[in-house]
């Protein structure tokens, strides 16, 4: 901070300093433009980061505004610089800067900075222009019926799409900058009169306090809003979307919804586990099919958690609870297979985990030669050799397919963790691990709340208006 | 937090110990043999001599086929008790054997006489062994023969008897209900005797014991289902056949599909003009009372069906016809099961058709006294049969096809 | 000011806790009606409500241990607590060893016992910490899996037609006397009784006005699920075959054959005692932690394992074998502990803090 407080307009309304002063902030960057202009009769300056903006955007947006004739007509420089600011500009975001410590930050943003020669005073333009990606579909959350938008890395687009969606004044938008290196914006939006005002200033607090770097992703700050102190964190307890219609279906139930700039998923607190097992289509078909599919995944996931460890329990430990002719049929398919049950199952899933981290990080050219490799090879091959059996392989299958029935990508992956302790607790002590197991789950389940809000509770609906 | 992290590591070093000690209770389906079917007779050095049927799993499977051996191997062993010689089962083989399958137990015919209770005991307390396994009684060939019969359809041979005798019960009913669960029920139930299904093996065994035996059309060696063992206390006295079985079970509303031949006019099963009438929904209901010491009974029998064969002219156009089927039947049923009844009262003396268990039920009080002559007030009391049933539908002809003659 | 547990929580926590193990090791076998026994035991089991309420309510609602302080005086309320604490522990150690024997007879045989205990202290301490609010979502959680499994158990029962009404005859064969002698013996004082450990939470719960309507409600609803599953149990063994059986409800999905496919539900039933007497331990186990740091002045999360350890050790070490186990049951522990802890010494209270409370009013 410069000691010389007066000194500040004075600065400005030299040129050559604030090219100096550039010169010393911004050092060698080339994509920095300090561009001399007239403006009117009057020497101006113009400033701004080609990378943020586009030539096009300048030359329409900005040089011709500024050549444009009712600029040069009025007699004094101060004149022309309010007139730039409320005739030429006013549609733009625009800002009136009279400390030249504050333009480097708002260059870095991406405004533009036009200065006239003895005006101490600066007026900061946004140009911003960004190349970004169109609105497309959505990749994670796909849906038959419904929108078919998606969100963007802009959270410029990402917050028009919800606003598009709330032609309702209530809606607010709060920003906050996190990351100590890259000033990232992250917005929070909701429903005011809707939430809970004390859950808006938990995030709030939150947000504040993060510690972070860098900040390139939701992803990062999801960790920062897991609520700390009770359990371990199995369950995700913030939901992400990509889609706008889901984002703004939890906003109407409380919920208050996080925009990362830079990331095309938008993340929504408070979550409790329903939240993920519900995609936006359920509601845009005729509610029994809508339903129907919720508890399908309802049942997969308890699926995809349970199935391998129940056949190991039953086929190791439980003979005696399956019917006999399936008995022998599976029997019959392990005999001769050389290992036990339990090393049969672990194998196969730790193999279907390979199969499936090679197959979403591996450009999607050779992706095809990962399924025949996987399909033909592992699985049939396997089977043929007699390595495992057609059941085990049978059940490997079920559960990873039910593993990915999940609407939330995040969830699932969770889910896989625990699929494997509980293979290990059956296959030590069978139906009794299983259930221990799942007892555990569940007591971690309803132990979470996340800001407050019970994680899994049948009974009292926290989003449900109804409930006072 | 800190807590938390104990836990976890307090887990990891349980899970850690257990599996380094050993998965006690595991039995690797690939170590461990399925048994499917017990055979008890009586021991020749020892009190009990046990057979056991044992899956090949291999060879059941139709869809790998197996190397082409037998779908069962038949091991015996000698004990002082069943569990005894259960737990010497591995003399013989190698594997671990799993008892919760067994689908058939059969008691051979002179064990039976000497009593079931001395080994009842293991069976129901073990809990591997199901409450609805089949306890059946091996009648004129030793128990053991029974699970050495191979059958064509390449399943093992207690699974054919289940499947055959349960299959027989829902259709025709000529063989009681013989779960190990009803032994209990009869047992402890006052007023019933108990009633166990017979078996019996008609056909060659020794060629049977051979694969070669299912490449022949006619199966050389068959188990054929012969009605009931009747029991008084738990020793065996005496069979019913097939058709008494299944009036027996119809009297004590056991029975719920069953076709009746009712003879023609001439009365015997061969003479002409028989009609064949299946019935679907058939239910029975008793009462019981005591005129002065003789207990009398009255059983009413009802059900409905339809006809499905007819040898005589009975128009089933009009309602009489339909009288007349019903008519037939009726009388033919209470006869049958009259007939039954006497045959019990005279040739066994127990009371099989659980009149008692009704009064045990119904009148406790005044049962209470009766209780321990129930079964010589059997044979004094005298039943009342009465029975209707519904013929609903002649099935596609209204009539027998056969020329009615152009005339007045 | 805590935050009250949820109204319907609090019914589904009191339910599940009553129901758990009752389901199971409830039913007295010596009686042939035995499914009447729960029935008559309900009316003066509602006696015990009125008892706790009002001693609740004669002190602004505070919950069993401080009202213990305040009836009886600092040095012997605080005796009292460990009493009570002392015996909710070994209540929590009984029904471990319950729920043990059943496992060891079900599906386990070899794995020794004390591995079996431990873990599922573990996961008992771990319920506990989480605190009443957590342990009563949990229960609701509980409650659906428990009404499942039950519905599925007579349904399958029915399909398979193992239920003969016929079976429930004869009817009182031996008279009402009995019936009422088991009645007013065990099933008041086990399972109707034991809802004396919820007095322990009582501020989070709501206070007596609420307790009285919501454990009025889980009595009855305990009641009608007891007496139907007994009146199943009846149905489908009969009344002669129950006396042998040592978990009846077992021996009853045992019978289920539906086709040769759906057959042996014995994992229901484990399932169903697993899981309920774990929510019913953890309850017991925090009312024992609650107990215990009022005396000693920490928190209770510090005493969540020592605690469940010590359950644990108690459940094994506390009878050689089941039938010392089952005596002790019936016998001793009814009316050593259940009888002057359940009614004795509340019933004492109630009178020291009206008189007490009447002093105070005067003065």
């Amino acid at each position: 901070m410069n000691l010389d407080n007066h000194g500040h307009g004075e600065q400005l309304s030299s040129l050559e300093r604030v090219k100096q002063f550039f010169q010393s902030k911004f050092g060698q960057t080339t994509d920095l433009a300090v561009v001399s202009i007239s403006i009117g009769s009057y020497e101006g300056l113009l400033c701004y980061l080609t990378t943020m903006t586009s030539s096009d955007f300048i030359k329409k947006q900005v040089l011709k505004e500024l050549a444009s004739p009712e600029v040069s007509s009025p007699p004094t420089k101060e004149a022309v610089f309010q007139q730039l600011g409320n005739n030429h500009f006013a549609g733009l975001t625009h800002e009136v800067v009279t400390d030249l410590e504050q333009l480097p930050p708002k260059i870095v943003l991406g405004y533009g900075i036009i200065l006239i020669e003895g005006v101490p005073m600066a007026l900061a333009v946004d140009v911003r222009s960004l190349n970004s990606r169109s609105i497309e579909e959505p990749t994670t959350q796909n849906v038959v019926r419904g929108p078919k938008e998606g969100f963007t890395e802009s959270a410029d687009t990402n917050m028009s799409l919800i606003r598009r969606r709330f032609n309702n004044v209530n809606l607010r938008f709060e920003k906050f900058e996190l990351g100590y290196m890259t000033h990232t914006a992250v917005y929070i939006a909701y429903l005011d009169g809707e939430v809970d005002t004390e859950i808006v200033d938990q995030v709030r607090e939150k947000l504040k306090q993060s510690h972070i770097d860098s900040l390139f992703d939701s992803g990062r700050i999801e960790e920062l809003l897991h609520s700390k102190g009770k359990g371990m964190q199995l369950f995700p307890t913030v939901y992400n979307s990509e889609r706008p219609d889901a984002v703004c279906r939890h906003m109407t139930n409380k919920r208050i919804a996080i925009i990362v700039d830079g990331s095309p998923f938008v993340l929504v607190v408070p979550s409790i586990f329903t939240d993920f097992f519900k995609s936006p289509e359920d509601e845009y078909q005729w509610f029994v099919i809508g339903s129907f599919s919720r508890y399908l995944r309802y049942f997969a996931f308890i699926l995809s958690l349970t199935v391998p460890a129940l056949y190991i329990a039953v086929t190791s430990y439980h003979q005696e609870l399956i019917p006999s002719i399936l008995l022998t049929s599976i029997a019959a398919q392990r005999e001769g297979i050389p290992f036990p049950a339990s090393i049969e199952i672990l194998l196969m899933e730790i193999t279907f985990e390979i199969l499936r981290e090679a197959g979403t990080r591996m450009p999607r050219i050779v992706g095809a030669t990962i399924s025949i490799v996987g399909a033909l090879v592992l699985g049939e091959a396997a089977v043929q050799a007699g390595v495992v059996s057609n059941i085990t392989v049978i059940v490997v299958s079920l559960t990873a397919i039910s593993g990915f029935v999940a609407p939330i990508y995040t969830f699932g992956s969770k889910v896989r963790f625990f699929r494997f302790g509980m293979i290990v607790l059956s296959s030590v002590i069978g139906l009794y691990g299983l259930v221990l197991g799942c007892c555990l789950l569940m007591i971690q389940l309803t132990r979470i709340e996340s800001f407050g809000v019970p994680y899994l509770s049948l009974f009292s609906k926290w989003d449900k208006r109804s409930v006072t | 937090m800190r807590l938390m992290r104990f836990v976890c590591v307090l887990m990891l070093c349980l899970s850690l110990a257990m599996m380094g000690t050993g998965c006690w209770d595991q039995v690797e389906l690939n170590r461990a043999s399925m048994i499917t079917g017990l055979a008890l007779e009586k021991g020749n050095h020892m009190k009990y001599k046990v057979t056991f049927e044992i899956v090949n799993a291999l060879e059941t499977d139709p869809n790998k086929g197996g190397k082409g051996g037998t779908p069962t191997a038949i091991f015996t062993k000698e004990g002082n008790s069943i569990a005894e010689a259960v737990s010497r089962l591995n003399e013989s083989q190698e594997r671990y054997p799993i008892l919760a399958h067994v689908r058939v137990i059969v008691i051979d015919e002179k064990l039976a006489r000497e009593g079931i209770n001395q080994f009842m005991d293991v069976l129901q307390r073990n809990r591997y062994i199901r409450e609805d396994v089949l306890v059946l009684v091996g009648k004129g060939a030793p128990a053991s023969d029974f699970l050495r019969t191979v059958y064509a359809r390449g399943q093992y041979a207690s699974y054919k008897i289940q499947t055959q005798v349960e299959m027989y019960r829902k259709l025709f009913g000529g063989i009681p209900r013989s779960h190990l669960y009803d032994v209990a029920q009869a047992i402890l139930t006052d007023g019933r005797t108990l009633m166990l299904g017979a078996i019996t093996i008609s056909g060659e065994l020794e060629k049977s014991e051979s694969l070669d035996a299912i490449k022949t059309i006619y199966p050389v060696a068959i188990v054929k289902l012969a009605g009931a063992a009747v029991f008084k206390g738990d020793k065996l006295i005496g069979y019913l056949n097939n058709e008494r079985t299944r009036m027996v079970m119809l009297a004590s509303d056991y029975v719920s599909t069953s076709l009746f031949s009712i003879p023609g006019p001439g009365g015997k099963p061969t003479s002409s003009g028989a009609v064949a009438v299946q019935f679907y929904h058939m239910h029975s209901r008793m009462k019981v009372k005591m005129d002065g010491q003789k207990p009398s009974f009255k059983l009413h029998v009802e059900g409905d069906g339809k006809l499905t064969s007819v040898d005589r002219s009975i128009k089933l156009t009009t309602v009489k016809g339909y009288e007349e089927l019903e008519h037939l039947t009726s009388n033919y049923v209470n006869e049958q099961i009259q007939e039954t009844f006497e045959y019990v009262q005279k040739e066994l003396g127990v009371d099989v058709f659980g009149f008692g268990q009704h009064y045990y039920r119904y009148h406790f009080q005044k049962f209470k006294p009766l209780a321990e002559e129930w079964d010589s007030l059997f044979t004094t009391a005298n039943l009342e049969v009465s029975s209707s049933f519904t013929v609903r539908r002649p099935d596609l002809k209204t009539q027998k096809v056969e020329k009615d003659g152009i005339g007045p | 000011m805590p935050s009250k547990v949820n109204l319907i929580d609090t019914f589904t926590m009191q339910l599940v806790f009553l129901l758990s193990t009752a389901i199971i090791f409830g039913s007295p076998s010596l009686v042939p009606d035995s499914w009447l026994v729960g029935i008559i035991a309900f009316f003066p089991a509602c006696l015990l409500i009125v008892l706790y309420c009002a001693m609740l309510s004669s002190k602004e609602d505070m919950g069993l241990y401080p009202l213990l302080e305040r009836a009886w005086g600092k040095v012997i309320g605080k005796m009292f607590i460990l009493v009570y604490s002392t015996y909710f522990l070994y209540i929590a150690a009984r029904n471990i060893r319950d729920m043990i024997e059943l496992i060891m007879s079900i599906l386990l045989r070899i794995t020794p016992v004390p591995m079996l205990t431990t873990l599922f202290v573990f996961v008992i301490a771990y319920c506990a910490l989480g605190g009443i609010h957590a342990i009563a979502r949990f229960a609701s959680l509980i409650l659906w899996i428990i009404l499942f499994m039950l519905a599925t158990l007579a349904v399958l029962l029915m399909f398979s037609s193992s239920i003969i009404l016929e079976q429930m005859l004869p009817f009182l064969s031996k008279g009402l006397w009995p019936v009422v002698q088991t009645a007013f013996k065990h099933s008041i004082w086990f399972p109707y009784g034991e809802i004396i450990v919820f007095l322990v939470f009582q501020p989070q719960l709501g206070g007596a006005k609420r307790m009285r309507k919501v454990t009025f409600y889980a009595f009855v609803t305990t009641c009608i699920i007891l007496s139907a599953t007994d009146l199943i149990q009846v149905l489908t063994l009969g009344i002669e075959n129950k006396k042998f059986s040592v978990f009846a409800l077992l021996d009853a999905a045992r019978l289920i054959n539906i086709a040769n496919i759906i057959t042996r539900m014995d994992a229901l039933i484990a399932l169903i005692i697993m899981f309920g007497t774990l929510l019913k331990c953890a309850i017991f186990l925090y009312a024992a932690m609650v107990g215990v740091s009022r005396i000693f002045k920490k928190k209770p999360e510090d005493y969540a394992f020592s605690l469940a350890m010590l359950a644990g050790a108690f459940s094994i070490l506390v009878t050689r074998n089941s039938a010392e186990h089952v005596t002790e049951g019936l016998k001793y522990v009814i009316y050593t502990l259940h009888i002057p802890l359940q009614l004795l010494v509340p019933l004492l209270t109630l009178i020291l803090l009206r008189i007490r409370y009447r002093k105070g009013a005067t003065t």
